[in-house]
């Protein structure tokens, strides 16, 4: 908080703590919301600059986190309603397959979040907000339909329904149901 | 199952939404797309930080502007003086004189090229940032170049902190505190009077290229071009080319032909040519030729390091008693030996890839972490590549047994970077989370 309120009032070394602190996190949501690189990159740089910009509305009630996160939808938004419609069923329906590029680690594990990053870049927009904040972030349902700007109900609604699309295209793919059998109820 | 899952009701937890929950929870830092190098983040966030405060520079003239109600006067003065401005910095570049201070008093050159993050009083400086007087100038792990007004560059090696001491008109004064730092100096060069100072004496300077390597209690001072002054607490002595100097015992030495083809090849990466060199290059190695002036860090400043003869062992069986040493635990011997191998055959492959295992003998062992780190490092300058993640990892390692989190956090984003599939690859990935996450708290 103390570093926050440095910063808004123009310290630069508490600036560059809070964007060590945010940076990578920001990011990381971007480029979950996005299948392109440089989408992903202009947000995240867009919502950093709007966080430094605010840091002097950040009262302390939330964790630093969920404010910038917050921050990072509200910017990514605002970026997918500046494309024309045109262009956003053209992406929706005939995406490009995304740019993925996965650390080694454990075998399978990355394996199968990479195929499910896929996956999830072919949803519209508003199912994969949903399941990167609960999925990728941990937040719970109200947290949630907080940082979409929805009530819980339809937030509640929107990631059940979010889930069985991921579910059925999860089905369709025979290398990736053969990964989760286990998560698959019979 | 996650608690935020537990307590969520009517969300229907089942297999499929606790299995994506596992699948995404140790996503890396990254995310989907992948990594960003570390200098291309800290550029991203410098460049950041520099367009708010830009934005709230111009917003407050913009503002002041406005209060004072000048007008369409007020704005003509300002172009006018802009332009104005403008005239007097090109009329200064045109002069050649160089990348001039900003403001004379406070910033005296640029720096024109990094490898890396460098550090200007603890924060992080982007390429062509100006270098303020009197702030420490930090490189970790990486190189970067300096260029100081009216001929004078500064190469700084890895982990090396250099600084302008004092400016005034008739005298700048550099110092080299720590690590490894080469200059260059115009012979023609106008402009103060140029000394260099370091915790064992100072150096007084006129056209030339010279070397200096500061280490905890032993300064070595190598000269390359020309002719320097050294001045120490016994009094002042002359450093020829070719030759260096300890400035603890204020003895000096030829190079040796080994060390004057090491030289070149550092002087040939940095495009600084010497001619007292060249003879070196074409040489043989001379029969009977004393080694290399043992400046190994390693060494410390209470023991003597003369110049031998060759030894008569050989390599194999130094290896074979240090074996034999090392089933004894008799570590304190192991390192002598080691030693010993490094010294008499230097740029043999065995005594290279000897520095990793002295490092991982001085880490795990001796827990001397200063001194693996400085033979992690001295193995990676050496061009070798055998054993790179390993000395890449050991000095992470190091970095942690000292206590530099900082450096370690970057040893280690550096290493996942560029050894993903080594065998510590893991390892290093899961200290690295652990890190972030405690900096996260």
């Amino acid at each position: 908080m103390a570093v926050a309120r440095r910063a808004a009032e123009g310290d630069a070394h508490a600036r560059c703590s809070i964007m060590e602190l945010l940076f990578d996190r920001i990011h990381k949501t971007a480029s979950y919301l996005t299948s392109s690189r440089q989408e992903a990159m202009d947000i995240a740089q867009s919502a950093c600059i709007e966080v430094l910009f605010s840091l002097g509305d950040y009262r302390g009630e939330s964790s630093i986190t969920y404010w910038a996160d917050r921050i990072t939808l509200k910017t990514a938004a605002g970026i997918f309603r500046k494309k024309t419609r045109r262009q956003r069923i053209r992406e929706e329906f005939f995406q490009p397959e995304p740019e993925i590029v996965g650390l080694e680690e454990t075998a399978g594990r990355a394996e199968v979040r990479s195929q499910l990053t896929v996956l999830l870049q072919k949803m519209k927009r508003k199912h994969r907000e949903i399941l990167v904040l609960r999925h990728v972030h941990g937040y719970s349902i109200k947290e949630t339909a907080s940082l979409c700007d929805v009530p819980i109900e339809t937030a509640r609604a929107r990631l059940k329904k979010s889930r069985s699309v991921l579910k059925k295209k999860v089905l369709s793919d025979p290398i990736l149901k053969g990964w989760v059998r286990e998560w698959i109820e019979e | 199952m996650d608690r935020r899952m537990r307590n969520d009701k009517n969300i229907g937890t089942d297999n499929f939404d606790a299995g994506l929950t596992d699948a995404f929870s140790d996503a890396p830092l990254c995310g989907a797309l992948g990594s960003i190098d570390d200098l291309t983040r800290r550029r991203i966030i410098n460049d950041l930080i520099e367009e708010v405060e830009t934005f709230e520079r111009s917003a407050i003239a913009e503002a002041a502007m406005k209060k004072r109600g000048g007008g369409v006067f007020a704005y003509a003065a300002a172009a006018g003086f802009v332009v104005l401005l403008a005239a007097g910095g090109f009329w200064m570049t045109w002069n050649g004189s160089g990348p001039l201070a900003k403001d004379p008093d406070t910033y005296f050159g640029e720096v024109v090229d990094c490898s890396a993050s460098l550090f200007i009083d603890n924060d992080t400086a982007p390429l062509h940032a100006p270098i303020p007087v009197g702030k420490a100038v930090q490189t970790t792990d990486g190189t970067a170049l300096l260029r100081l007004p009216t001929g004078i560059d500064l190469w700084m090696d890895e982990h090396t902190e250099t600084a302008i001491a004092t400016l005034t008109d008739d005298r700048v004064i550099l110092s080299v505190d720590r690590g490894e730092a080469w200059f260059r100096i115009d012979p023609k060069r106008e402009g103060p009077a140029l000394s260099v100072v370091t915790p064992q004496g100072r150096i007084e300077v006129t056209g030339t290229i010279f070397v200096v390597n500061a280490q905890p209690g032993e300064v070595l001072v190598t000269l390359l071009r020309g002719s320097v002054k050294v001045v120490l607490s016994s009094g002042e002595k002359r450093l020829s080319d070719g030759h260096a100097m300890s400035l603890r015992k204020g003895a000096s030495y030829a190079l040796a032909q080994e060390e004057k083809r090491s030289m070149h090849h550092r002087l040939a990466a940095l495009t600084w040519e010497v001619d007292t060199l060249a003879d070196a290059i074409d040489a043989p190695p001379e029969k009977g030729e004393a080694p290399l002036l043992n400046v190994d860090p390693s060494i410390s400043a209470t023991q003597s390091t003369p110049v031998q003869a060759p030894e008569k062992s050989d390599p194999d069986t130094l290896l074979a008693e240090i074996q034999t040493q090392r089933g004894r635990g008799n570590w304190p011997k192991v390192e002598s030996l080691y030693k010993k191998l490094i010294r008499i055959a230097p740029g043999s492959e065995t005594a290279v890839v000897s520095r990793v295992s002295l490092g991982d003998v001085y880490l795990s062992k001796l827990h001397r972490y200063k001194d693996a780190l400085q033979q992690f490092e001295r193995y990676i300058r050496s061009g070798h590549t055998t054993l790179l993640p390993e000395a890449h990892y050991g000095r992470c390692a190091a970095l942690k047994a000292m206590g530099d989190s900082l450096s370690e956090e970057k040893c280690l984003i550096s290493f996942v970077r560029r050894f993903s599939s080594s065998l510590q690859a893991a390892k290093a990935e899961a200290r690295l989370n652990a890190l972030r996450g405690e900096r996260l708290r």
